[in-house]
């Protein structure tokens, strides 16, 4: 068959303050933004709101290694708003896109940075584990403010790295 | 500031039949297979769970040709104990909190239009459109068409964007 698809381009985040999430996105988890649109007008017809024009703020994030990088697509929308009230799946089980992992240089100098922090919820603090291949995983999993389950894996030749 | 995290290394998608799904995204979208686990003794805790233990099925795909080390894979996991749950409402809005669309890049828009349309486990939710994005320094257009996959995750398929105009 065809392999017409080249990569997966971005996963998206649906935000209620684009300024809050970016505090966290970049202050705590490192990423940078590599650009921003903010009350962008569109047409929503591609994002399932037929007929009607959109309003977002929008910025797209990732770590250190952006050659062909997949990037974040962290939205707000301002009309029609972010709606807030269910949040995200709250079961990792729930059918759809359901968490994110990211390859890190140190889960423990994260994980100390979010227990100064109120708005997350540790799942699973940092623990050393073999790795499927060659090595161990230092992998740390949480909420994040917006409720989102995120993983953070670091790899590591020996177990007491 | 220091950047910590190097880049994003899967996105997960639950679904109730891992085998269904590997083969949708093989099939459908040209993916394959670079790892795969059956683990009946999966830390629970770390996947948000009360109990020890999870027992689940996955496979890790990506883009043929992608390179392991640096593309970012889906991970398609099937909960076998506690079962994945079904979707119980309608599929997400784009603008329900949370992580909400997968975005796709391909070669040629127009033949992956046809190939995804014609398939009949996917809804398409909107056909081919010109989208203009205004940036502070130059103007893009691209191209876009988006469509729910057999599990209901919302998809956005586009191909590189074009620099129409640069601002002065």
């Amino acid at each position: 068959m065809d392999r017409y698809i080249k990569r997966l381009f971005h996963v998206c985040i649906t935000v209620p303050d684009i300024e809050r999430a970016l505090d966290f996105y970049q202050d705590v988890l490192g990423l940078q933004s590599i650009g921003s649109l903010r009350d962008e007008r569109t047409d929503g017809a591609v994002l399932g709101f037929p007929g009607q024009d959109i309003v977002i703020h929008a910025d797209h994030l990732c770590g250190t290694q952006t050659d062909n990088a997949t990037v974040i697509d962290l939205v707000e929308f301002v009309e029609p708003k972010t709606v807030a009230d269910d949040g995200p799946y709250d079961q990792t089980n729930h059918v759809g896109i359901t968490r994110m992992a990211f390859d890190v240089d140190d889960t423990d100098a994260i994980y100390a940075k979010l227990g100064q922090r109120d708005d997350v919820d540790i799942l699973a603090a940092p623990a050393t584990v073999k790795a499927p291949t060659d090595g161990y995983l230092r992998i740390l999993t949480f909420k994040d403010p917006h409720g989102i389950v995120l993983e953070l894996i670091e790899r590591r030749g020996a177990p007491s790295d | 500031m220091t950047l910590m995290t190097q880049q994003l290394l899967h996105v997960c998608i639950a679904v109730p039949d891992l085998n269904a799904a590997v083969q949708s995204y093989r099939d459908l979208l040209g993916f394959k297979s670079v790892f795969e686990t059956e683990n009946g003794t999966a830390d629970g805790a770390l996947l948000g769970f009360d109990t020890d233990v999870v027992n689940i099925k996955a496979q890790h795909v990506m883009t043929v040709g992608a390179s392991p080390r640096h593309a970012t894979a889906i991970n398609l996991v099937e909960f076998v104990e506690p079962k994945t749950k079904s979707a119980d409402s309608a599929p997400r809005a784009m603008n329900d909190t949370g992580l909400t669309r997968l975005a796709l890049l391909v070669g040629d828009l127009d033949l992956a239009f046809e190939r995804i349309a014609a398939n009949r486990s996917v809804e398409i939710i909107s056909t081919t459109r010109e989208i203009v994005i205004h940036e502070a320094e130059s103007t893009h257009t691209s191209r876009w068409f988006s469509f729910l996959d057999p599990f209901g995750v919302f998809i956005t398929v586009t191909e590189a964007p074009r620099n129409d105009e640069r601002k002065e």
